[in-house]
């Protein structure tokens, strides 16, 4: 067993995991279930992260690697009272059907806004390419990424 | 990762050298590639996400020095560098994955469908390697004439890769079903051009063969000539003689030859008509 420290939405743990534990399967032990296990390879995208801010796979990341460092996922992100624009953009837009997909997706789209405060469709394609959604055509995701981008300007929402 | 026992993030390239001299060690990186190997032997990971001399790019006019625990979103937003190089960073997987693959984890899988050595095969890059005994510079064609497991084995780790810019013209592409899957070609091409004629050329191809590299009948049959159709065509079927193609179950071995001929074509010509 190897002992970590995680920051995990701004709670520390300290715990003793597996070696071959992914951080996938330690959120979802731990109880942040909005991260799925949905291929649990790398395919599929639902298992989305920021790691010290960085939009990874988290069934890409070995527990004991994410040591030290902090993991945001879509619980830090806003609720039903508070929803973040981008989860009211999502909500307006018709983007959410099953809505498997979708914590995983809200961060890839947190992420990019980040890195383009105002994206182009190019931009939001690329940086939601690792999202696969088996309900939708994607049309709607792309448009509520926009109108969040356009809210989080005026708000200078972070 | 199922007999690992030890997790180790050493704080110096020296120390890392010195515990990948066990023969049960893994080195981890991005970790797409090691995350889930279920390899009994490992018995330590070495994680070197803690080195940050690693992590740098550097730019001049004349040279190109990417560490080797550079991501590929750095190159894909790095400005100063080849068209070609960030294209092939571009290629690789999706974003997410991009946020953690690194130079040196591209070089040291030797997997098929490896996008980034197909490109530094085509500028001549040089890999710098550490071990206990120095640190060593070997050509990358040199680096990859045996499999990157066998190159590396005793205790050697990649610490940078350097591009001299010395072709007018560098090329790379990436044919695949989607823009996130593996490559089923890949081709990146290098010319340095001299008074309209081709001096030097360097032609290398991936995922059609099971590792990247370079094609020097295609090679030779640039040299010396004009960049256009002519010369264009005649290297492609020269590259298309030269190749066996790896059997791959999404493609017929007729599709792999008229792709890699087509492809040979674009490349050289979208290279001839860009300036490094």
């Amino acid at each position: 067993m190897i002992p970590i420290e995680l920051d995990i939405n701004g709670q520390t743990i300290e715990m003793e995991v597996a070696p071959d534990l992914t951080l996938l399967d330690l959120l979802r032990a731990v109880g942040v279930v909005s991260v799925k296990k949905g291929c649990g390879e790398g395919d599929c995208g639902a298992c989305g992260v920021l790691l010290d801010g960085v939009y990874v796979k988290s069934c890409l990341i070995l527990a004991a690697q994410a040591s030290g460092r902090s993991v945001e996922t879509v619980e830090s992100l806003g609720n039903v009272e508070h929803p973040h624009p981008l989860q009211t953009a999502f909500v307006d837009a018709g983007a959410v059907q099953c809505g498997f997909c979708i914590p995983s997706m809200l961060l890839a789209a947190k992420s990019l806004i980040e890195d383009h405060p105002e994206p182009t469709v190019e931009q939001i394609r690329e940086g939601l390419d690792g999202n696969l959604c088996r309900c939708t055509g994607y049309v709607k995701q792309i448009e509520a990424v926009q109108t969040a981008a356009a809210v989080m300007k005026e708000e200078d929402h972070d | 990762m199922i007999n690992v026992e030890k997790f180790i993030r050493p704080e110096t390239i020296g120390a890392a050298v010195s515990l990948l001299k066990a023969p049960d060690c893994i080195v981890l990186a991005g970790g797409t590639g090691v995350t889930l190997s279920r390899d009994p032997n490992v018995r330590t990971v070495i994680d070197l996400s803690d080195l940050q001399e690693l992590k740098s790019i550097d730019i001049t006019d004349e040279r190109i020095r990417l560490g080797a625990m550079v991501t590929m979103t750095q190159l894909r937003r790095a400005s100063g560098l080849p068209a070609a190089l960030v294209t092939a960073a571009r290629a690789i997987g999706s974003t997410p994955l991009r946020n953690v693959i690194t130079v040196g984890g591209e070089l040291a899988r030797g997997v098929y469908w490896n996008d980034l050595p197909v490109a530094l095969l085509a500028m001549d890059a040089v890999v710098e390697i550490a071990s206990e005994a120095g640190v060593e510079k070997l050509p990358i064609a040199a680096f990859l004439a045996e499999h990157p497991k066998k190159t590396l084995a005793g205790g050697k780790l990649i610490t940078a890769v350097e591009i001299e810019r010395r072709f007018t013209h560098v090329g790379y592409l990436k044919f695949a079903r989607t823009e996130v899957d593996y490559a089923i070609c890949n081709l990146a091409c290098g010319l340095r051009v001299e008074d309209g004629v081709i001096r030097e050329a360097r032609v290398a191809v991936g995922a059609i063969v099971p590792l990247a590299r370079r094609i020097p009948e295609a090679e030779q049959s640039l040299v010396g000539t004009a960049p256009g159709e002519e010369a264009f065509v005649r290297a492609a079927k020269a590259l298309v003689e030269a190749i066996e193609p790896r059997p791959d179950f999404r493609v017929s071995r007729e599709y792999q030859r008229q792709l890699m001929e087509s492809l040979t074509r674009r490349v050289l010509e979208a290279a001839s008509q860009s300036e490094q």
